[in-house]
């Protein structure tokens, strides 16, 4: 048993939530769109995983379900997440027209926000520059001192999606960190009981027989 | 049957309080220290010291998994917001599985040395879990007492055994000597969490 700190490396401690194309993975990430499943589909959904994670035989099984878990968490949070799609594309955007002429494309594929800060290096500093995008964000590209500029788009008062040299990773608005507490919230409660350890389960008897208490009082 | 069910209820009772009041037992493992209180486990990583440019080390073989502590950012003639190299830190070896993180603490002790360039400010720790890809900033502060200001529930409910990323960020005002930036000699993260 031993806690490691260390150094990070950029090739084994990529973030999940990134493409190998360089772009977000909005499978992970939670972004506005009209809820697809009902509340009650949901919880029924957030139940079976946590009873799978509490019952899972392996470490590969156990990663398995963890990613499932992040996948349904995207959707839960969708109807109160900020629109991360809208502004990361507006940031693309943004970038393409600060690069004007310089802009190359990539030969397959769409240019990604990351193809355009690193075509951006060598025409002037962009980290202290900002970018007003629509929706009400704001990109700014920090430097790395690993080399070149990360990217920032804070909305709400958080940096709802960044990538500082490690994929991307995204800081949660309040509304979206309340109703992360309420999928949690039936997960771990769930999980707990398939495990066994709910304190419902452990105390049945004198739940049933209420007229214990009702004496006492 | 009665009888049974007080008996139970009587055990359930005295397991309630020895719960609630169990000491607070402190066992170092390793860098980490484990604390219990009240049913919340705490651990905390001590990051401080290391001078002895273990950085240099690390720069060479990234793989290698021992204490770090030092983090720094620099820059060659820009100015505007920037970012640390980063650590890693691994809770998976300390924190048991299925375990669930209640807070998250993270200040750089008062005597801990802390260079920078004229013109470059220190502002944030930014805190990123590789398990879940979610990130919260928490104000760099040099204090001995942390209080609600070094602490994030930004993680709250979210597996604790897992791996962090810690980045320093910094901001670089104005060019004094034409490679700025800063150097932070050690720090500490505490994780507050419950067994599920």
């Amino acid at each position: 048993m031993g806690v490691s700190v260390g150094m990070i490396n950029s090739n084994k401690n990529q973030l999940i939530t990134s493409c190998s194309s360089g772009e977000p993975n909005w499978s992970y990430i939670p972004s506005a769109s009209n809820a697809t499943k009902a509340e009650a589909e949901y919880v029924a959904e957030i139940k079976e995983l946590a009873r799978r994670a509490a019952t899972a035989k392996s470490t590969a099984e156990r990663d398995v379900i963890d990613r499932k878990v992040l996948q349904l968490r995207a959707g839960y949070l969708s109807d109160v997440a900020p629109d991360r799609k809208r502004l990361y594309q507006s940031a693309k955007n943004a970038m393409s027209r600060n690069n004007g002429s310089n802009t190359k494309c990539r030969g397959i594929g769409e240019l990604t926000l990351l193809d355009f800060l690193e075509q951006s290096e060598g025409h002037g500093s962009l980290a202290d520059k900002q970018f007003a995008l629509a929706g009400g964000g704001m990109l700014t590209c920090p430097i790395l001192t690993t080399g070149g500029y990360g990217a920032v788009i804070e909305c709400q008062g958080a940096k709802v999606l960044s990538n500082t040299g490690n994929g991307w990773s995204y800081e949660m608005t309040p509304a979206e960190l309340a109703k992360k507490k309420q999928f949690y919230s039936i997960y771990w409660s769930e999980y707990r009981s398939a495990k066994g350890n709910s304190e419902l389960a452990a105390l049945p008897d004198y739940l049933e027989e209420r007229n214990v208490f009702d004496a006492k009082a | 049957m009665k009888r049974k069910n007080f008996l139970a209820m009587a055990t359930a009772t005295m397991m309630a309080f020895a719960i609630m009041f169990s000491p607070v037992g402190a066992a170092t493992v390793n860098a980490a220290e484990a604390l219990e209180k009240e049913g919340t486990e705490v651990v905390v990583i001590d990051m401080n010291d290391v001078i002895d440019g273990e950085a240099i080390v690390y720069a060479a073989d990234p793989t290698a998994s021992k204490v770090l502590s030092k983090d720094y950012a620099t820059s060659t003639g820009q100015t505007g917001t920037i970012y640390s190299i980063g650590q890693n830190v691994d809770f998976s070896g300390v924190i048991p599985d299925g375990a669930t993180i209640k807070s998250i603490t993270i200040y750089c002790p008062t005597g801990t040395k802390v260079t920078q360039s004229k013109y470059t400010t220190i502002k944030n720790y930014v805190i990123t879990s590789y398990a879940t890809n979610t990130s919260a900033t928490v104000p760099f502060q040099q204090t001995s007492k942390p209080s609600s200001t070094n602490k994030t529930t930004a993680f709250e409910g979210e597996a604790a055994n897992v791996k962090f990323l810690v980045r320093i960020e910094g901001r670089i005002l104005q060019q004094y000597t034409g490679m700025d930036g800063f150097t932070v000699f050690g720090g500490k993260m505490i994780v507050e969490y419950v067994k599920n």
